[in-house]
């Protein structure tokens, strides 16, 4: 059977036409059915509800929205067709403060400028192969945030047990900081619900 | 799709995988990854015809630009724009020479404290180092030539703040 993805929908919106060219190189190599692009965020977003698409690759610099302007539409405007989409977000700032604000805005996944072919294809598989369930809460709308479970997970005082691992010897501390320590731990242990 | 019982103050919901419909085959596999650096391959000519004119629109917005103090220009923000476009396929396009030069002088510029503070001679060295690559077809990272040229280059950016 050849292999493709000739049922796969993608929008790309990125201001920069190379970019959008070697996007559109990558996914019509791997068979793509529909390839739609967009150079700014306001027609990306009047593409994203005239059409079903199943990924949407975005720059996080747009214009006149910026790029995680753009993911809250797609997340949470009542003409989002289709609110569950994964995003896979372009961007060239790749510090952990952008990974985070695009993780808080419902970011699927992250990737940085300047990329490979293989990266671009490791991200589509992710959304595709391993899709995560979304979660609501009062303050955020996306992904589940959470990748990784504790292999020494065995209910749900996770947060808890670890806590206990972590015991300095008694001999290293002072009494003062062992007040201290017993008095944050009592102030966590009440967060977490012990 | 199906959205679970709400949890304390969360909900957690299941969209309809996406593998069963756009699915055909072993998805993303070895094969497809080849077959996509194949193509990529057929735009790189004319990425070096672009990486090549990008050289030649430096100087020109250099020359171009009235000089406020002596021998430096005051044109940070165009400089990034330029070379952070030629950088971006870089990579993909197996150039990382080139996305060397171009981070280079992208840090150069980002540090620097005015506008005013450009050299010239700075922006020079990387649309030569540039050039270099063009004309010589280099790809990869231009083995020990090539990580002298970005070592040089790194040391006259430090010496320059």
């Amino acid at each position: 059977m050849d292999n493709t993805l000739n049922k796969l929908r993608v929008l790309v919106v990125d201001q920069n036409v190379h970019i959008r060219q070697l996007m559109w190189t990558i996914l019509q190599s791997i068979g793509a059915g529909k390839i739609d692009m967009a150079g700014n965020a306001d027609a990306g977003f009047e593409h994203y509800c005239a059409n079903d698409y199943d990924v949407v690759f975005t720059d996080s610099q747009l214009e006149p929205i910026s790029g995680l302007a753009f993911v809250d539409l797609i997340r949470g405007s009542p003409q989002s067709p289709n609110p569950y989409v994964p995003i896979i977000m372009l961007s060239a700032h790749s510090d952990s403060e952008h990974v985070r604000q695009a993780r808080d805005h419902g970011v699927t996944e992250f990737l940085a400028k300047p990329f490979t072919v293989g990266i671009v294809l490791k991200r589509l598989e992710a959304v595709i192969g391993n899709p995560r369930p979304f979660v609501r809460t009062d303050s955020y709308f996306g992904p589940d945030r959470r990748r990784k479970s504790s292999l020494d997970y065995k209910g749900p005082e996770r947060r808890k047990s670890l806590l206990d691992k972590v015991r300095l010897p008694k001999r290293d501390i002072t009494k003062q900081q062992r007040s201290a320590l017993a008095k944050n731990k009592r102030a966590i242990d009440g967060v977490m619900g012990d | 799709m199906s959205a679970a019982e709400p949890d304390g103050s969360y909900q957690l919901i299941n969209p309809p995988p996406l593998k069963q419909r756009v699915g055909v085959g072993r998805g993303i596999d070895a094969e497809l990854v080849r077959r996509a650096k194949t193509a990529v391959d057929r735009i790189r000519t004319d990425y070096l015809h672009r990486v090549a004119t990008t050289a030649g629109d430096v100087t020109h917005l250099i020359n171009a630009t009235k000089k406020p103090t002596g021998d430096r220009v005051n044109t940070p923000g165009a400089l990034t724009r330029i070379f952070r476009d030629v950088q971006m396929q870089a990579a993909a396009l197996d150039y990382p020479l080139v996305n060397d030069i171009c981070k280079s002088l992208c840090s150069y510029v980002e540090h620097l404290d005015a506008p005013e503070e450009l050299d010239k001679i700075v922006v020079r060295a990387h649309t030569d180092a540039l050039r270099s690559v063009v004309n010589n077809s280099v790809t990869g990272d231009g083995g020990h030539l090539g990580r002298a040229l970005v070592k040089s280059l790194n040391e006259l950016v430090d010496k320059s703040r």
